[in-house]
């Protein structure tokens, strides 16, 4: 068997196991709830409803999105290792790197799948709300927004996945957790920590700004509601760091399960 | 098995409890007119990072619920300011509630908060014509003040998506003899371009005041050149022989119109309070030389 049939086989196995998490579909219906609410909530307001469906909806999906991404991340491996179901797959000849990125392929295809079902029941909303032609807002900027949405989702699985590699699962739940919500103020901290008159102050806040991944930056859900372009340069320069950043994370993964012991 | 019966009960007692007083506590706050403490606005902001539209819009929510609550209404929205406040520091961009919330604040007369918030809403959001508009009608309305009205709607006049009128409204204004068809006109643009049925119903209300003012002193003027030709008050409205007047007196404002013979006093019982357009360069559109008004019942015209 070849890496890449490996690494398909693992995301494969990965992908039908996360599927069968009944928590899964808490949260699924979680979020599906809070996309209906959205619509409930949009009949009591003032001015145009579809702001409000399409702002309530995103954020559930992000949410959403996210809860799921860090819980099933975090289970990936280090659930894996506890429960010694990983040892008879990596007493075969599969490479350990195959087996991480198998199973982070498995927890992502997992959760884009279910983002995608909760997109289309998003986007079958604010096609009903919609007040200026049959689609509020323009295909291409509704589309990266959703891009970036699943990059960032991707970013935090890809988190979750790496403490995972060399923690329990629920030390890897808390840091991955704690790291996806600071991740939205990398920005805020480098610019508080870069007004300080200390070099050194100043030098921790742009190393934490460099180290922690600015999941504010793939965030284009403000633009959108405002009508404002949203592919362009911007996007494409996200979506790059995005990815660069996804890549270090999983190389980072690969390189600490490679060096662990198993007992 | 007796503790399982025990334990049902507290459970149906406790949620039963926690009902009432949940009722009791929601009832309460339907009645309230102030909205208790509210979340600083920049912590908040923060906090919610890149969800902040989100919470602006449970927080635009919560305005519009209290705009709703009767006890508010009465009070004048004592709150309106911190709540427009908190939702447009949140999202910044968010042109719609500037231009409700300044229109909210006009109709209790709090002219300085509306247009404040009017302002901070043009520097935040350029291109709504709608914000400069409002703040016009403020500047015209309100204060009398045409020159900037007409600045303000040239402004409006320049920005995607207005109606093709609003720079003839601007030129209008800005040659504005202060007259109530320019208000009129003015109202009837402005119903014509709200979606909300509650400013547009306060639209609507203001326009009406416009419309039996106009009459009153169209009646009043008809009145004196009555009396300086016959030497007396006429006996009934119809005696005037204006066909304006004859055409406004069966609609539903007309029925409104009550004349008096005895002393010559006209009034509305809809307007309680005659509108006044404050134009220092102009003579007033009305004789002030009216007679002091009398005990004399009034009748109904004709």
């Amino acid at each position: 068997m070849n890496a890449t049939s490996a690494l398909f086989a693992l995301a494969h196995v990965a992908l039908v196991e996360a599927l069968r998490e009944r928590i899964l579909y808490g949260l699924l219906a979680f979020a599906v709830g809070l996309i209906l609410l959205s619509a409930v909530l949009s009949n009591v307001t003032l001015g145009w409803p579809v702001r409000i469906v399409t702002d309530l909806s995103f954020s559930a999906i992000s949410l959403g999105g996210a809860a799921m991404a860090i819980l099933l991340g975090v289970r990936s491996v280090a659930s894996e290792i506890e429960r010694r179901v990983a040892y008879p797959v990596l007493a075969r000849p599969i490479a350990r790197w195959t087996y991480v990125v198998g199973r982070y392929l498995g927890v992502v295809g997992t959760v884009f799948f279910n983002v995608l079902l909760m997109a289309v029941a998003a986007t079958i909303m604010i096609a009903a709300y919609s007040h200026e032609g049959p689609f509020q807002y323009a295909v291409s900027d509704y589309l990266t927004t959703l891009a970036l949405m699943l990059l960032r989702l991707a970013i935090v699985a890809g988190l979750a996945v790496l403490f995972s590699t060399f923690t329990s699962s629920t030390v890897a739940f808390i840091a991955s957790t704690g790291l996806a919500i600071a991740g939205h103020f990398t920005a805020d901290l480098r610019h508080f920590l870069g007004k300080s008159e200390t070099w050194l102050t100043r030098a921790v806040g742009e190393l934490l700004y460099w180290a922690l991944p600015d999941l504010a930056t793939l965030e284009a859900l403000p633009r959108l509601i405002h009508g404002e372009p949203i592919l362009g340069t911007q996007a494409v320069v996200a979506a790059a760091y995005g990815t660069f950043y996804l890549a270090v994370v999983l190389v980072l993964a690969c390189w600490r399960f490679e060096g662990r012991d198993l007992p | 098995m007796q503790s399982r019966w025990i334990f049902a009960l507290l459970v149906v007692g406790l949620a039963g409890a926690t009902h009432l007083l949940h009722r009791a506590s929601l009832a309460d706050a339907a009645e309230r007119e102030r909205l208790g403490p509210l979340p600083n606005a920049r912590i908040l902001r923060f906090v919610t990072s890149t969800h902040h539209t989100s919470a602006a819009d449970l927080y635009w929510l919560k305005l519009v619920q209290y705009v709703g609550t009767e006890a508010a209404l009465q009070a004048g929205w004592p709150d309106l300011e911190a709540l427009a406040e908190l939702v447009t520091t949140l999202d910044p961009k968010y042109g719609y509630a500037y231009q409700a919330s300044g229109v909210l604040l006009a109709t209790v007369g709090r002219i300085e908060s509306s247009n404040e918030i009017l302002e901070r809403g043009m520097a935040e959001v350029p291109d709504r014509w709608q914000l400069p508009f409002y703040a016009a009608f403020n500047r015209w309305y309100h204060e009398g003040k045409f020159r900037e009205a007409g600045e303000l709607m040239l402004r409006a006049s320049r920005l995607p998506g207005r109606p093709p009128f609003v720079s003839e409204l601007a030129s209008r204004l800005y040659a504005s003899s202060g007259s109530l068809d320019d208000g009129i006109a003015l109202l009837d643009l402005m119903i014509a371009n709200t979606e909300d049925p509650l400013l547009r119903d306060d639209l609507v209300r203001r326009r009406e005041d416009l419309v039996i003012e106009k009459m009153l002193r169209l009646i009043e003027a008809r009145v004196e050149a009555f009396r300086d030709a016959e030497g007396r008050w006429p006996r009934t409205l119809d005696e005037l022989d204006d066909p304006a007047i004859r055409a406004f007196l069966p609609t539903p404002l007309g029925q409104t119109i009550r004349w008096n013979p005895e002393t010559g006093e006209v009034r509305s019982l809809f307007l309680q309070d005659r509108l006044v357009v404050h134009d220092p360069d102009r003579e007033p559109e009305v004789s002030e030389e009216r007679p002091e008004p009398s005990n004399a019942t009034d009748e109904d015209h004709p």
